[in-house]
């Protein structure tokens, strides 16, 4: 577990500190454990007596569709989202499935619930941990590591290399050419809509797809949704 | 700090932060090598901490559960991440025990803005804390200025005192406001607060199983 654990958080933190020295704001949450997504941002902001960097860093707290809404205003292509706890929580779910719409890397230190089948987004970086109260002390130690390994990336350029991702871009079933995953904003009649994706706000023909709703996920082809990730 | 701190220079004062950043060589396999490394440093220093804390803990789950059999209430305060950790141990006791932060950022900023960062705690025991009442204190130094004179003012309301420390107990071990010491022995910030993670965990896991008894 400790191997598993400790790879991951070295990948993680190469991304993180990539995204970092590219701007990113990191936002922290986990879901029944807010004093957890403090530790986090105070950890990267205020690292001043090791005369560290300031990173901007957030705790967002609140219950799990607080938490969603708030991700969902706030965060930026090009940030990263922290979350911590059980693989299940709704707020994680959600934000391992729509970081692809959203622009954002999503980075999650946790562990599963055996009670559900629900799994993350493969583009999540998952840092697997033991899952019982005692595991909140592994947690802790999760979170230190992240901050120590993304300092020392920031201190040292050639490891502030985002990793290439091991999963394969979504296909056009008909072209095979990328496909992009989108949120929609705004459903502007029968066969239009707004979306948000990596690239930014635009607008594109749902004319394929019955009854699109604010926040579906929408796979986008040449301008057109060809089908709603559920 | 661990066997692994040359590749934390920068913990140390003399990092890239201050000097040449060509002097660090990690690979990136060294990376997840210096986390092993240091995860396992951790886990040996929690299981230790829990050793030599056993005394001790017993002694802090009796004052909790006196505490609460009396009708008293449970502060927690601490500063930066170890204020994250008092709130882990109240949102972990709360379902047994009546606890609470002193954590209001509206209340703190008040008091440091208008006297002084070491009477945020102390202002607010003044306030809240009487005889029945036990307030836990987290800090990695043992010498924080707010956390002392929080202690100081407990002890003058009559109020028990557990500590959570780093550093061996340091001044605290001896320090007599202070009822119960836990005390981790290491001089590593995060290395600390996970073994009083532990702690913790621990505290909370007795209070639990001991509390039913105590109250019939």
């Amino acid at each position: 577990m400790i191997v598993d654990a400790c790879d991951s958080l070295a990948v993680a933190a190469r991304c993180l500190s990539t995204r970092i020295v590219e701007g990113a704001t990191l936002w922290a949450m986990a879901p029944g454990m807010d004093d957890h997504a403090h530790h986090v941002a105070v950890e990267f902001v205020h690292p001043s007596s090791v005369g560290a960097t300031a990173v901007p860093a957030v705790a967002v707290t609140g219950q799990d569709d607080e938490l969603l809404a708030t991700m969902r205003r706030q965060v930026r292509a090009g940030d990263v989202i922290v979350s911590m706890g059980s693989d299940s929580a709704d707020a994680t779910f959600e934000v391992s499935r729509r970081s692809a719409a959203w622009g954002t890397d999503h980075v999650h230190l946790g562990w599963p619930d055996g009670e559900s089948d629900r799994s993350l987004d493969p583009r999540t970086f998952v840092v697997r941990l033991d899952g019982d109260v005692a595991g909140e002390a592994a947690l802790t130690r999760a979170y230190h590591l992240l901050w120590e390994l993304t300092f020392i990336c920031l201190h040292n350029q050639k490891l502030a290399t985002h990793p290439s991702s091991t999963v394969d871009p979504v296909s056009c079933s008909v072209c095979a050419d990328e496909a992009t995953t989108t949120e929609v904003v705004e459903v502007l009649g029968n066969d239009r809509a707004r979306v948000q994706s990596t690239c930014g706000p635009d607008v594109v023909d749902i004319s394929l797809i019955d009854c699109v709703q604010t926040h579906d996920l929408l796979l986008v082809h040449a301008g057109v949704a060809l089908r709603r990730l559920t | 700090m661990s066997d692994t701190s040359f590749l934390y220079p920068f913990l140390s004062g003399n990092g890239p932060a201050s000097s040449d950043q060509t002097a660090l060589t990690v690979c990136a396999d060294e990376l997840a090598a210096a986390a092993r490394a240091s995860w396992a440093a951790g886990e040996i220093l929690d299981q230790a901490t829990l050793r030599t804390n056993d005394r001790s803990l017993d002694l802090a789950v009796r004052l909790v559960i006196e505490c609460s059999t009396r009708r008293g209430r449970v502060f927690v305060i601490g500063n930066g991440g170890s204020a994250c950790d008092a709130r882990r141990l109240v949102r972990l006791l709360r379902p047994s025990i009546e606890a609470r932060t002193l954590l209001d950022p509206v209340v703190i900023t008040a008091v440091a803005n208008d006297v002084g960062t070491e009477r945020i705690f102390a202002r607010q025991i003044e306030s809240f804390v009487r005889l029945a009442d036990v307030v836990i204190a987290f800090t990695t130094s043992g010498t924080s200025p707010n956390i002392l004179g929080a202690l100081a003012q407990a002890r003058r309301l009559g109020a028990h005192t557990i500590v959570f420390t780093g550093y061996g107990g340091a001044a605290l071990a001896t320090n007599a406001d202070v009822d119960v010491c836990l005390s981790v022995e290491s001089s590593s910030v995060h290395r600390i607060q996970e073994a009083q993670g532990a702690l913790t965990v621990a505290l909370v896991s007795r209070v639990v199983s001991q509390l039913p008894k105590a109250a019939s």
